[in-house]
């Protein structure tokens, strides 16, 4: 894309979050013909979408429509299923005598029967990745209400008979998730920043507002500090397309989206802990995102085992 | 002494303690002997011991078995309040029903627009006769639901500098000018309230302190609320008092200890808690819970040692501050290593009581439901009781002489000063 499709394509993704979310956003989003971008240019069609999405705090399934695009699989029909809460990005399913065994989760999409009849889950054979097509009437879904019930993410589990399957890069899917929940992450610290910044302006203590008190002041400089690190490598990791770099950059957003989200809470105080501020959504949000694909913890700790297992910096772009 | 404090003591209770009394009566014959406040001269209540033997009392009541004296905000920081500010016939009015828990009380002080910056508040007390007339909206009242009475804290003048025109008054909160509604936090709960005052009326024989002498008076309230007591007492596990909450007139020892959705704060988890359930799911051999468990039960150490120094005698400059500052981070550093041992399961599961069942029977892990509070929980203390810039700022200002943020408070009239 241009610059000026780029443009176009963010004002109508921007309208369509910030007016829609869950079932309406996904309806909003084929009508801007999202679906298309992500096919033609992976990067703006992540990028920009994610990111919008965090700042809204909407839903929407699109998170599936990026693992399906990198599995190559072009069918609506169908949902997958992403790895496992807590686990750095297990492959959610493993084959044995004949059978597949499911564990891991989905989005609420898998729930919209009977339009999606089949999940389909990865697993390794040994050598390669396998996807297989599950009937989601085999698989037990169960809603994670958990500290972020407007996510909406369900757990599947289940047994099935294994049908033929077909090879899939699971990793590039890993990675692509990643730097789409990273941007989520950057999205939704970003709205967090705006409304401890807002705050900061129109709030006056001391008769002052208190956006002239250094304890403040530095609190957001902190934040945008954060933000803009884990921005910086997410950029690096589309530059340099390494599953890695990916991976930084999504500990890197993840940890800098509770930086942020300590910072600006303290900054917006006794309203900001109120169930009617909506500070609390980011907040639970983000607790959330970070879990998906590999927490920060998880991911800084398997970067820091390959670090010492192999001896070598990973290459981050040469400057 | 403190062995000897919980020797009588327990000898006492053992004597007198009856849970087929009603509370009320327990709880009157617990305020004569001078136990409910025991650090209180015995001209007023107490048995003129220091505050240090407050644990040592505890640990007797608790051996006995006995309901403690009245949970709440009366008995806890109204009453010391009165004691050092009151006239002696304002001791002798109020004391009496904030020791014995027939009255329940309320902080009446931050206002919207007043809360780290609690001197700016708006909330107008006039003279009129005998009595004063309150206008103005407080909030962050916790237990102002089940509360009677309130610790008010007023604007009686406006042409003088903000500071010295405060005045503190003890007000009945349940008469038609007094409008009490819940706050729901994002925690779910509602622990805290919003008050309305509308031509509110307050007779002038319950001005603690003297007129225009509201700031010194609040920060006494204030010293109590951030003291050592805060992390360590028993109050949250105490009945609460007052005529509302429903306990005066039940069997001593069939009290409900509040309802589910508004009891007090979540406590947070114990490094020794921590480390058992670390265990059972198989997280105490990782390095990084290991070092977690270790910094939050020396965090827990450092908050009992300077119990015992204060006991002691020690006389440490910014006590309530210092205490207030390790308070918050106990309750952060318990949140962050609950997190490290349950994992993603500490975000997925728990948030609802059925949920929380189901995954306690799944995990094993009792109370998963309590533990994953804390997720939520745990951003209020640095906020709430003056948040913790505030303490660094006194800290600075009044223990290290550091000089004041320019500003121009101290001289301007509060009528002239910019406002929110």
């Amino acid at each position: 894309m241009d610059r000026d499709d780029l443009d176009l394509f963010e004002a109508s993704l921007r309208q369509a979050t910030e007016r829609h979310t869950g079932a309406d956003l996904d309806a909003s989003l084929a009508e801007v013909g999202w679906h298309d971008a992500l096919a033609t240019d992976v990067r703006a069609g992540i990028a920009t979408l994610f990111t919008l999405q965090g700042r809204a705090n909407a839903t929407s399934t699109a998170l599936d429509h990026v693992v399906l695009d990198a599995l190559g699989i072009s069918t609506e029909h169908l949902r997958p299923v992403w790895p496992p809460l807590g686990t750095i990005a297990r492959r959610p399913a493993t084959v044995y005598g004949g059978r597949v065994r499911v564990d891991g989760l989905a989005s609420r999409g898998v729930t919209e029967t009977p339009r999606v009849a089949m999940c389909v889950v990865v697993a390794s054979d040994g050598a390669k990745d396998v996807a297989t097509a599950v009937p989601v009437a085999d698989l037990a879904l169960r809603p994670v209400g958990g500290i972020d019930p407007s996510l909406g993410i369900v757990e599947v589990t289940g047994d099935a008979v294994a049908t033929d399957g077909w090879p899939v890069d699971w990793g590039d899917a890993v990675r692509r998730c990643r730097l789409a929940l990273g941007h989520e992450l950057v999205g939704a610290s970003r709205a967090m920043l705006d409304l401890a910044r807002e705050h900061a302006l129109a709030r006056v203590q001391f008769d002052v507002p208190i956006a002239s008190f250094q304890a403040v002041r530095h609190r957001l400089a902190e934040t945008l500090v954060a933000i803009e690190s884990a921005e910086a490598v997410l950029d690096a990791a589309w530059q340099d397309g390494s599953a890695d770099t990916a991976a930084m950059a999504k500990a890197l957003a993840g940890r800098g989206a509770r930086t942020a989200a300590r910072h600006c809470q303290q900054v917006l105080a006794g309203i900001g802990f109120t169930l009617e501020h909506p500070f609390h959504r980011y907040f639970r949000r983000v607790l959330v995102l970070d879990e998906l694909f590999g927490s920060a913890r998880l991911l800084t700790t398997a970067l820091g085992d390959d670090l010492l297992r192999t001896r070598r910096m990973p290459p981050v772009l040469p400057l | 002494m403190d062995a000897d404090a919980f020797d009588e003591c327990r000898d006492w209770l053992r004597a007198n303690w009856d849970p087929t009394l009603s509370l009320r009566d327990w709880w009157a014959r617990l305020a004569q002997s001078g136990w409910a406040v025991p650090h209180f001269p015995t001209a007023w209540f107490g048995r003129g011991l220091t505050p240090g033997v407050a644990p040592a009392v505890s640990r007797a009541i608790a051996e006995v078995g006995a309901v403690p004296p009245p949970g709440g905000l009366g008995r806890y920081l109204a009453a010391p309040t009165v004691l050092e500010h009151g006239t002696d016939e304002q001791r002798a009015r109020f004391l009496p029903g904030m020791v014995n828990g027939t009255d329940a009380y309320c902080q009446l002080f931050s206002e919207p627009n007043a809360g780290s910056d609690l001197a700016g508040l708006q909330c107008r007390a006039e003279r009129d006769g005998d009595d004063f007339v309150v206008n103005g909206q407080k909030v962050w009242s916790s237990s102002a639901h089940i509360a009677n009475m309130a610790m008010l804290l007023a604007r009686t003048d406006v042409d003088v500098p903000k500071h010295a025109g405060l005045s503190y008054f003890v007000i009945d909160v349940r008469q038609p000018g007094v409008e009490i509604r819940p706050i729901r936090e994002m925690t779910g709960r509602a622990l805290f309230n919003e008050v309305f005052l509308t031509d509110a009326r307050v007779p002038a024989a319950n001005l603690i302190g003297g007129e225009g002498n509201g700031w010194a008076v609040a920060n006494t309230t204030l010293r109590h609320e951030r003291s050592t007591s805060n992390a360590t007492s028993v109050v949250a596990a105490a009945l609460d008092p007052g005529p509302i909450a429903g306990n005066l007139d039940r069997p001593a020892d069939e009290g409900d200890v509040a309802r589910e959705e508004d009891r007090s704060f979540p406590p947070p988890a114990t490094a020794a808690e921590l480390a058992d359930l670390a265990r059972a799911l198989g997280r105490s051999s990782d390095p990084v819970v290991r070092q977690d468990l270790v910094r939050l039960h020396i965090e827990e150490r450092l908050l009992q040692l300077t119990g015992l120094r204060v006991r002691a005698g020690a006389e440490l400059p910014g006590l309530p501050q210092l205490a207030k500052m390790w308070t918050s981070n106990l309750v952060r550093l318990s949140r962050h290593v609950t997190f490290e041992v349950l994992g993603a399961a500490g975000m997925a599961f728990g948030y609802t009581p059925d949920d929380a069942a189901a995954a306690s029977s799944m995990t094993g892990v009792a109370d998963l439901g309590l533990l994953v509070e804390t997720a939520l929980f745990a951003s209020a203390p640095p906020i709430y009781g003056g948040s913790d810039q505030i303490q660094r700022n006194i800290l600075g200002e009044r223990v290290l002489g550091l000089a004041r943020e320019p500003g121009d408070d101290r001289r301007v009239p509060f009528r002239d000063l910019p406002k929110n």
